[in-house]
């Protein structure tokens, strides 16, 4: 017996399989024909939206914010620890880890907010002057 | 003409398969907004089976005008081959 969480998770898949199917076709089929498919692969990525908005909600499909790793590319602080909340089926915005970025618990639904260290500045950036300062001594 | 009729076949065979499936799959979860939104799938899957069977029509109607007779392919009587006159 599949359970509620299964059931969405195969109809993901479904949904990117048949949204990349019209793609594809969309891309293949004649001028009159395209905006059909086209229409047609809105309507299933609305409902793609619509069904992951409802797996987060619950928990089944946490997401990781990617600019994580996009502002701080070099000083990511976790070890890789961070762990996905458990499939309760309420939200627990407590990841585990030594991640510098916290989890809001505010009552509007889960946000994430990127800690800046103290110092005022991301250590990102004195890492890649340190490293322009080597490759310009060496030169 | 042929390649858009067999893209729309193709289609409209994967989403008879979804609608099934949605339909089937909104009877056995809990949650009901989770069936809610299957039901809304199995209808929208649905809608869109129309549409495509409603351009299918009409590409078979103009592919039905356009397309030669057998007795056109076969050519005139002792001439092998066919001809794409038509």
């Amino acid at each position: 017996m599949l359970s509620d969480k299964d059931v969405c998770m195969d109809v993901v898949k479904d949904l990117k399989y048949i949204s990349f199917m019209e793609t594809v076709f969309a891309a293949e089929a004649s001028p009159d024909l395209k905006p059909l498919f086209l229409g047609q692969l809105r309507d299933h990525e609305d409902l793609h939206t619509q069904l992951l908005r409802l797996m987060e909600q619950r928990g089944w499909y946490p997401r990781v914010p990617g600019d994580w790793a996009f502002n701080e590319p070099y000083t990511l602080q976790g070890t890789g620890a961070w762990q996905a909340p458990q499939a309760s089926g309420t939200w627990q915005p407590t990841p585990t880890g030594a991640w510098q970025a916290q989890a809001s618990t505010s009552t509007t639904g889960p946000s994430w907010q990127a800690t800046q260290p103290a110092g005022g500045s991301w250590q990102t950036t004195s890492t890649l002057q340190a490293l322009q300062q080597n490759l310009r001594e060496s030169r | 003409m042929l390649r858009d009729l067999d893209l729309i076949n193709h289609t409209a065979h994967e989403i008879q398969l979804l609608m099934n499936k949605a339909s089937f799959l909104a009877q056995q979860v809990q949650d009901p907004v989770v069936r809610h939104l299957l039901h809304d799938a199995a209808r929208m899957h649905q809608r869109h089976l129309a549409t495509l069977s409603t351009a299918r029509a009409q590409l078979q109607q103009q592919l039905g005008s356009t397309q030669p007779t057998l007795q056109q392919l076969a050519g005139p009587a002792g001439q092998s081959g066919a001809r794409w006159t038509q």
